[in-house]
């Protein structure tokens, strides 16, 4: 189940292909919200955002199962583990925020020409917190190798520590 | 420059941050295309999958451009650099199938559907993109691509 959730059998972890669809509609929505508050795109634009956070959150549901699948095997002593901590506690924050921003929502989306002030500051907050988590999770990658080498088909992790470049164990080290 | 476009100040390459943008716009746009033809017809969702094509559209120039600056510190002759160049040339088919549904979209912006012509080439653009996302993540997770560049310094890099 780990090592599925990994993205093992996809021969590519999949946690970081999942959150690209999150973190590209919150963004946009924080646009969309910026938009219909100045009174530009109306009613179109305010439904546009407010499915573009729905699909946010189903999605994010599935990156939530993979990153913790990801956590598991990053060691308690390795540095990977404390950034992977704090990434894991803003996407919570960032992932609250806005359940409850689609909460506010849902009641005036359908008619509504423009974001209300608390869903917009809920957007702007949840999205800066959202770029300092996804920076976490891009150096874990590229900064602590998380992921790289793990399931690849040929092993170059002796060659690429050679040239300093981090990697992953494949699964089963852990213990 | 090139430094800068590869990201190394920040620690974490540009290109693998940007193309969140476009991928997750691409989806986005034709989820909504899902929904008008299949479920309720609605002005609304045809422009808002215009507006996010057109995120997608734009994101994803910007995003190519940075990716070549990753591209040309591949060395010749790698697998990595025959992954690269069909990751990009993939991309630049995705990017044509996407303007042209864009572009088929202005004339019929303020129906309430999206027509067969540009909903099938948002179809084709994201299995393009499937493909080619799949190996850029071959280019990352495989051969190491951008991991731990910013910590190189010149006469050691590959």
């Amino acid at each position: 189940m780990k090592a599925f959730l990994q993205g093992r059998w996809f021969g590519h972890p999949l946690h970081p292909m999942i959150v690209h669809v999150p973190v590209a509609l919150w963004t946009a929505a924080l646009v969309f919200d910026l938009l219909t508050f100045n009174g530009i795109g109306g009613n179109a634009l305010v439904q546009t955002a407010f499915y573009a956070i729905v699909i946010g959150l189903i999605v994010a549901v599935l990156a939530i199962l993979t990153g913790l699948a990801e956590y598991w095997d990053i060691l308690p002593d390795q540095p990977a583990h404390r950034i992977g901590a704090y990434h894991m506690g803003l996407n919570v924050v960032v992932f609250a925020l806005w359940s409850v921003s689609v909460a506010l929502r849902v009641d005036t989306f359908r008619e509504a020409q423009t974001v209300g002030v608390v869903p917009l500051a809920i957007s702007i907050l949840a999205s800066i917190l959202l770029m300092i988590s996804g920076y976490l999770g891009g150096r874990m990658i590229f900064d602590r190798g998380i992921g790289v080498q793990r399931h690849a088909k040929e092993d170059g992790r002796e060659r690429m520590a050679q040239r300093g470049v981090p990697t992953q164990a494949p699964e089963g080290e852990r213990a | 420059m090139k430094e800068l476009l590869q990201g190394r100040p920040f620690g974490h390459p540009l290109h693998p941050f940007l193309i969140h943008f476009p991928i997750g716009l691409f989806v986005m746009s034709l989820l909504l295309d899902l929904m008008v033809r299949f479920g309720t017809p609605s002005n609304a969702l045809v422009q808002g999958a215009y507006y996010t094509l057109l995120g997608g559209v734009v994101t994803g120039i910007i995003a190519a451009l940075v990716g070549l600056a990753d591209f040309v510190d591949i060395p010749s002759g790698t697998t990595a650099k025959q992954i690269a160049t069909g990751h990009m040339a993939l991309n630049v088919l995705m990017l044509i199938a996407f303007g042209a549904s864009l572009y088929l979209r202005t004339e019929t912006l303020g129906g309430t559907t999206v027509p067969n012509l540009p909903f099938m080439l948002s179809l084709a653009g994201i299995a393009l993109m499937g493909i080619s996302g799949y190996l850029g993540g071959m280019l990352v997770y495989h051969h190491a691509i951008g991991v731990g560049r910013h910590r190189e310094n010149e006469e050691a890099r590959p």
